[in-house]
């Protein structure tokens, strides 16, 4: 699996899952499958993430 | 410049829109695919697709594509199925979609999310619209998203979006609340951000309200197309007509539900009105 689209998977899940952002930026953080991404991981942000989530919640599913 | 609404198919947007268009101020309406595939349209609705299709003046747009996801094969191949039924039933000017992914390997948030800056993205995203492209016969558009989950993403998204409109000589649907909502809540100067995009290539410009989200001390702006067009958004408008010279229409978008609230219709028709006078 590429590197996008293990990230898109795992970020999808995390929000879906309701986490929060610290929680999301540390387990993207801390894959190894995702280290080319880790800085860009880390400059996620609190508001835009929870906002994603709050979206999930409203919108989203597991296929 | 032509002026024009983002078809809505409930009937709070009838009553509302139905003077504009009994005036003959409604130079040219976009339809969002999914709308019709939720409900079947309406005879008044179907009336007006007829109509500004068969007058060359309807512009066909999609939410839920998903073209920078890296696990949709199954999704995109249904989603461009339908879509070809439309391109088959209706006239459009151009077809366009999100920049962004909503999801990947069986998770669907729901609503598109900007992908990390790899270089992989744009050949993603070249591949899934060209197929768009393919199958619809008329030209390809990409939107710009108002979330952006880092400021690394408000940076990418205009070179990425560059990148497949120039393999696919499409256009830019330049969303200016969207634009908005990055600037203001990166702290950016809107129209430097603006002057990053390819304003050469936007043939359609979108206008909206949006809503304030607060988290923890910080406020955020969102995409929610249930409020009047802020006084930013549209001083944003004559600087795109000024830097887009192949600019053709500029699109009013807002929830049709919303049109309930008699406060929220008449400011509609003033948002409208506001966005005609811009336009000259």
């Amino acid at each position: 699996m590429s590197v996008l689209a293990h990230y898109q998977r795992q970020l999808s899940k995390l929000l879906l899952e309701g986490r929060s952002p610290e929680f999301i930026r540390q387990v993207l953080a801390e894959d190894p499958e995702l280290a080319s991404l880790r800085s860009y991981v880390e400059s996620l942000q609190d508001a835009p993430l929870e906002v994603a989530a709050e979206l999930a919640a409203k919108w989203g599913r597991s296929l | 410049m032509q002026v024009g609404l983002s078809l809505m198919l409930d009937d709070a947007f009838r009553q509302t829109a139905l003077p504009l268009f009994e005036a003959g101020d409604v130079d040219a309406i976009e339809y969002s695919f999914e709308l019709g595939w939720a409900r079947p349209w309406p005879a008044w609705a179907e009336a007006l697709l007829q109509h500004y299709g068969g007058a060359g003046r309807l512009w066909g747009h999609g939410v839920t594509y998903s073209p920078m996801s890296a696990e949709s094969s199954e999704h995109h191949a249904d989603w461009l199925a339908r879509v070809a039924g439309e391109c088959a039933a209706l006239e459009f000017q151009g077809v366009s979609e999100h920049y962004g992914f909503m999801g990947s390997g069986g998770y669907d948030v729901g609503a598109p999310l900007p992908p990390p800056p790899l270089p992989e993205v744009a050949e993603l995203g070249t591949k899934a619209l060209g197929a768009l492209a393919t199958v619809s016969g008329v030209a390809l558009g990409i939107e710009n998203l108002a979330l952006a989950l880092s400021p690394q993403d408000v940076y990418a998204q205009p070179r990425l979006i560059a990148q497949v409109l120039d393999t696919l000589d499409g256009y830019l649907v330049l969303d200016l609340h969207n634009l908005w909502c990055q600037a203001t809540n990166f702290e950016l100067d809107p129209l430097t951000l603006l002057e990053r995009y390819p304003l050469h290539r936007a043939r359609v410009v979108h206008v909206s309200g949006g809503s304030w989200s607060t988290h923890a001390t910080t406020r955020f702006r969102r995409d929610t197309h249930d409020a009047q067009v802020p006084q930013p958004v549209l001083a944003l408008l004559p600087e795109a007509l000024q830097r887009c010279p192949a600019l053709e229409v500029v699109i009013l978008e807002q929830l049709g539900p919303t049109l309930a609230d008699p406060a929220l219709a008449q400011g509609y028709r003033e948002d409208f009105a506001r966005v005609r006078e811009l336009c000259g």
